[in-house]
């Protein structure tokens, strides 16, 4: 729950710092980028508040490359 | 209004970026045990190879960042798949170092503290260096550059005492094959690692030769790995290099001139910890520049507290312990890096040079025509 509290007080700083001039300059683009990492960023701190096992890339790079080298 | 840096800070974040990547970790030697310096020469010329890869690429479109060259030789849509790759492996390796430096933190400096907190604060500084500029990054690398040779040397100097020779002893005893495995992982790491700079030195002052920077760049940050790691094998002996993830530093720990003059390896932490700041920072300079360019936005500036924000979470769920990080490292990674390391550098630069070779032919048949 402290890492979900931390990145929304984070995001809340960043909104401010550059969101809000991003759409003061109309900048769309970079503002529905912004937004969507941003959310994307609080949704995975929401899984890890509520324990929920998020996909790691890792595991399966890992098992691909250990079948090609044959170990 | 469009950044430069100089020749000079070029060549000093290649080495900076180089000795960052085994700064506190160390070179792997799993293979070729205590010929682990053969390996690095080794390496070198194999790094001396690729560079000749990456500076080509840059000369051929002087003024251009890797994104822009790649928009340019591969068009629209291949160009941002590509651009994408590259945008992916900047934030992978962002995350890694994350991991390694707040992972370095918590069990030496900070035990009690939580995961999270390293994680967050370390890229929150990559941040304010990026919204910055890469102008202040290079000025940053030059103005700290002295400060590591300086400590380098002098920690080198001063455990001269505890040098054993016989640790480098037998050469070759297991022939000339696992050198060459570990060559292979050197190369990767943290040599070939430096194609993300390709991004920056877009930004390279005119007139520069990018073939000077890399190979400057190449042997100041090879000779520090080979110093770091001499230093390493002769205190500590392969062995003891095997058992601890974070062998150089530990190896400076065991420096002691009686009871006044000893624990120097606080001073020398605080100087990998700025290697990693900068390696990360260039990390999400390149991320944030690549996701730029693919969705047109143009100043990359106002998108890099997202990534580095998202590479925070990311570094959190990566792995449960430091020693999966080091076998990640040591086993998978080296194959999972070499398709964008080396196979997409030399695909770019093969295509760049077929393009610019046809583009040079049609020129010349219409100025013949038309004379």
């Amino acid at each position: 729950m402290i890492l979900l509290l931390t990145v929304i007080a984070i995001s809340t700083i960043y909104i401010f710092i550059d969101l809000v001039p991003l759409y003061k300059k109309q900048k769309w683009t970079g503002f529905f980028v912004y937004s969507v990492l941003l959310l994307f960023c609080i949704l995975i701190a929401l899984l890890m508040a509520l324990n929920i096992k998020i996909p790691n890339l890792i595991e399966p790079i890992q098992k691909l490359i250990t079948a090609i080298r044959g170990e | 209004m469009k950044e430069i840096i100089s020749q000079k800070h070029a060549v000093l974040m290649l080495s900076f970026f180089i000795f960052g990547g085994i700064a506190i970790t160390g070179v792997p030697t799993l293979q070729a045990e205590q010929d682990v310096w053969i390996a690095i020469i080794l390496g070198m010329i194999m790094a001396f190879i690729i560079y000749f890869v990456y500076a080509r690429i840059l000369t051929l479109f002087p003024g251009n960042g890797i994104y822009e060259v790649i928009g340019i030789v591969f068009g629209k849509v291949l160009g941002k798949i590509i651009s994408l790759l590259y945008t992916w492996y900047a934030f992978f390796l962002g995350t890694l170092i994350t991991i390694a430096f707040s992972q370095f933190i918590r069990i030496y400096a900070l035990p009690e503290t939580p995961d999270a907190v390293m994680t967050i604060v370390m890229p929150m500084v990559g941040v304010y260096a990026v919204k910055n500029g890469i102008e202040t990054i290079g000025r940053f690398v030059g103005a700290l550059f002295p400060i590591v040779i300086l400590s380098m040397i002098t920690v080198t100097f001063l455990s001269v005492y505890l040098f054993d020779y016989s640790h480098i002893k037998p050469v070759l005893y297991n022939g000339l094959k696992p050198v060459l495995v570990n060559t292979f992982y050197i190369f990767i790491r943290p040599f070939a690692e430096s194609v993300l700079l390709l991004a920056v030195y877009g930004s390279l002052r005119k007139k520069s030769s990018f073939y000077k920077v890399y190979f400057s760049g190449l042997i100041i940050g090879g000779i520090m790995v080979l110093l770091v790691t001499f230093r390493t094998l002769l205190i500590f002996g392969i062995h003891n290099m095997h058992f601890s993830t974070y062998s150089s530093y530990e190896s400076i720990g065991l420096i002691e001139f009686g009871q006044s003059f000893q624990r120097i390896e606080g001073a020398v932490a605080a100087v990998f910890l700025v290697t990693g700041i900068f390696r990360g920072s260039i990390c999400l300079y390149a991320a944030a520049s690549g996701l730029a360019k693919v969705f047109n936005i143009q100043d990359y500036r106002s998108i890099c507290a997202p990534i580095a924000l998202l590479s925070s979470l990311y570094s959190l769920n990566l792995f449960s312990s430091v020693d999966e990080l080091v076998e990640w490292n040591e086993k998978s990674y080296p194959f999972y890096a070499v398709p964008i390391l080396v196979i997409l550098p030399v695909i770019i630069w093969l295509t760049a040079e077929i393009k610019m070779r046809i583009a040079k032919k049609k020129l010349q048949t219409s100025a013949d025509a038309d004379a």
